[in-house]
């Protein structure tokens, strides 16, 4: 059978040859970094115009990102990527299998047992043989390190393509017990141009929250306990920080963001209000957490949240009053409590924790987050696994001679060639 | 005696040794030692002593030692200290770079130790194996980086005083090879340190990037190792203005790990700041 090899158009070649040129891959790094300098030392907007420095935001400058020019970079440097890895591989194969290595440091062999002792013992390994020479390689496989490294950073770069395009994300604040339809809007929601409108996939419940702390009192890990979906389909997920889940090609990240929502009652005589104060998690036992609520009558309610969860006691809610700056009254109440504050009667009727789930469904980050061990594997073989190739030959007049070659940090190994070179004249150095 | 104040103690040994065993090289470089002996073996001992002193900390703490200043620093310097004495040990006519490496080890042990050595409790998206690896692939960044300017800087002291000087410190190619070698693995590792973190906040925060300023800066970094590694290759760039450049690709990388922590906020701020 015959088998066709594939060819590139001219036209092909010379894109390539364009976007691989050495000007080319500086020019981008060169302008990547400028723009990721801008980046770093403009403050970045969320949008478009919303600095306040209109040349700033004119020239995109505080939006880096979301303009054109960033994005164009980043096709053509993705591009580049693509090519460098073409030109590359085909570049690599074909030192993988050519018959002979390249002409490098040349000598003559005079004692070919001692040489072959000496390739044996450094660990080269015979890749090809014809009656007229040999090839040796140490570390054939690093002939490969620039494919992988590039095939590696190609990954990334793909995978943080597909991710950005079908992004689809937004977060979920629930109280234990409380569920969301299908369908429910995401608060931050945020998707691509690819991706689905961020809202719930499916009826979600939060059954509880498990806190878990450490001996000092400070958060350790928090657990939410989710209800997904509906009827005999629905299932149960423990979804702990740091440690997301993947269900029905949706993922579900627990934040860390979590706290007490206390259900306050108050009350005047012609007048009541139901209010839920969502405090975030205490820090620890000595460091309570804070929230202001401004009220109708335009006075603030400010509440305060302590805990001491390894003691095991109930989270304490303390209000305070303010109208015009000064302090009406201040009440301390634990769940059921009731107690005055100012003309308010007010009752703590219950006490829940709350906790904010992220719910994603974008694709892509098997390739984004894989690309890390391809990007090793290149990295390590090329820097640190240097293909050496020794090839010896006949001459017609019945010598035998050694060519030595390696492609990078010829005087880290010029120990290895003295050793070789001697060995093969007839005595070690 | 806690082991948290074992650990303390095993650091400050380290660093006496760190010391010691530099001045022992500098003795040798001036050719005031005949044998480079007394530093290996004291090099070997302070690392040893490091060691202890990094497992100590982790049994005192319960977690591996990437949450605080002093865990981070230590390790930094547990690296660097490392590279600089297997170096020595496996090429002589390099082991001038623990002239850079040892002090590097020293100072940053003297910080950690001046900036306090309270052992911290986890905050909750700081576990999982993808943190240690993200911390991890940047200690070996850092160290390998630090390897190459530290090839570097000898390269342009060699070349700016030729004559004894150089035979003393080493034969300027191997020390510009080296500096591209290692700056190659550090262009790795850092990539590596990148793409692992970005797995860990995807876990922690549900996302995998944000522009933070630990980010961008780690970004632009680097995206000059690149830079670097690209001149050398293409446009042959070595000896003195290569090695300048290397310096500038240091002096962003300490901007990265150490400078956007302290100078900016960010989620990265929490261990740095601790």
């Amino acid at each position: 059978m015959r088998v066709s090899r594939v060819s590139m158009r001219p036209s092909q070649r010379s894109m390539i040859a364009l976007l691989t040129s050495r000007r080319a891959v500086l020019s981008v790094s060169a302008l990547a970094v400028a723009y990721g300098l801008v980046i770093a030392l403009v403050p970045q907007q969320p949008q478009a115009g919303a600095s306040t420095v209109d040349a700033v935001s004119t020239l995109g400058l505080d939006h880096v990102v979301t303009t054109w020019s960033f994005r164009a970079l980043v096709c053509v440097a993705l591009l580049q990527i693509v090519c460098a890895t073409l030109r590359i591989t085909r570049r690599d194969i074909r030192r993988l299998v050519r018959p002979r290595g390249p002409a490098g440091e040349r000598f003559e062999v005079v004692d070919a047992g001692a040489l072959s002792r000496e390739v044996k013992r450094r660990g080269y390994v015979r890749v090809r043989r014809s009656p007229a020479e040999s090839r040796f390689v140490k570390h054939p496989w690093g002939l490969l390190g620039a494919t992988i490294l590039h095939a590696g950073l190609l990954l990334a770069g793909l995978g943080v393509v597909i991710v950005t395009l079908t992004r689809s994300v937004g977060l979920l604040t629930l109280v234990e017990g409380q569920t969301l339809p299908k369908g429910s809007a995401l608060a931050d929601p945020s998707h691509g141009p690819l991706g689905p409108a961020a809202a719930v996939p499916k009826t979600i419940t939060l059954e509880r929250v498990i806190a878990r702390f450490w001996d000092t009192g400070e958060p350790r890990r928090y657990t939410g306990v989710y209800v997904i979906g509906d009827g005999p389909k629905a299932a149960r997920l423990e979804i702990t920080t740091n440690s997301p889940r993947t269900f029905e090609q949706t993922r579900y990240h627990q934040e860390g963001r979590v706290g007490y929502a206390f259900f306050v009652t108050l009350s005047q005589p012609h007048d009541a209000q139901k209010i839920r104060l969502d405090l975030p998690q205490p820090q620890s036992p000595t460091e309570p957490s804070y929230v202001e609520r401004a009220l109708p009558d335009a006075s603030v309610l400010k509440a305060r949240c302590d805990v001491d969860e390894p003691a095991g006691s109930q989270p304490r809610l303390t209000l305070r009053l303010l109208r015009q700056g000064r302090q009406i009254g201040e009440a301390s109440l634990t769940e059921g409590d009731a107690a005055k504050i100012g003309a308010w009667s007010v009752s703590l009727d219950g006490v829940r924790r709350w906790a904010v789930l992220t719910i994603d469904q974008s694709r892509g980050y098997g390739l984004l987050f894989s690309s890390f061990f391809v990007v090793f594997a290149g990295g390590v073989l090329l820097y640190a696994s240097v293909p050496r190739e020794l090839t010896v030959y006949r001459r017609e007049d019945g010598s035998v001679w050694a060519d030595w070659y390696v492609p990078r940090f010829h005087e880290l190994y010029r120990s290895e060639l003295d050793s070789l070179r001697g060995a093969a004249e007839g005595g070690r150095r | 005696m806690a082991l948290a104040q074992i650990a303390v103690l095993l650091h400050l040994g380290a660093a006496v040794l760190y010391a010691c065993a530099f001045v022992a090289v500098t003795l040798r470089a001036a050719s005031a030692l005949r044998a480079d002996g007394p530093a290996r073996v004291l090099g070997f001992a302070g690392l040893a002593m490091h060691a202890a002193g990094i497992a100590a900390l982790w049994a005192a703490t319960g977690h591996g030692p990437v949450v605080t200043r002093f865990e981070n620093l230590s390790s930094y310097a547990f690296v660097s200290a490392a590279l600089g004495v297997v170096i020595a040990e496996r090429r002589r006519d390099l082991g001038a770079v623990r002239l850079v490496l040892l002090p590097v080890a020293f100072i940053m042990l003297g910080i950690a130790l001046y900036s306090g050595q309270q052992p911290s409790s986890l905050p909750p998206t700081f576990t999982g194996v993808w943190l240690v690896l993200h911390a991890g692939f940047y200690f070996l960044a850092f160290g390998t980086a630090a390897t190459g300017v530290a090839a570097a800087a000898l390269l342009m002291v060699g070349d700016r005083f030729k004559g004894a000087l150089t035979a003393r410190i080493g034969d300027t190619a191997a020390l510009d090879e080296l500096s591209y070698r290692y700056a190659g693995l550090a262009f790795t590792f850092w990539g590596i340190g990148m793409l692992t973190g970005s797995i860990w906040a995807n876990h922690a925060w549900g996302r995998y990037w944000g522009w933070d300023p630990v980010e961008t800066w780690s970004l632009i970094t680097w995206l000059l190792f690149a830079a670097y590694l690209h001149l050398r290759r293409f446009y042959a760039w070595s000896g003195r203005k290569a090695a300048v450049l290397l310096v500038v690709c240091f002096a962003l990388a300490l901007m990265s790990l150490f400078g956007t922590s302290l100078i900016t906020r960010s989620v990265h701020s929490v261990y740095f700041r601790s």
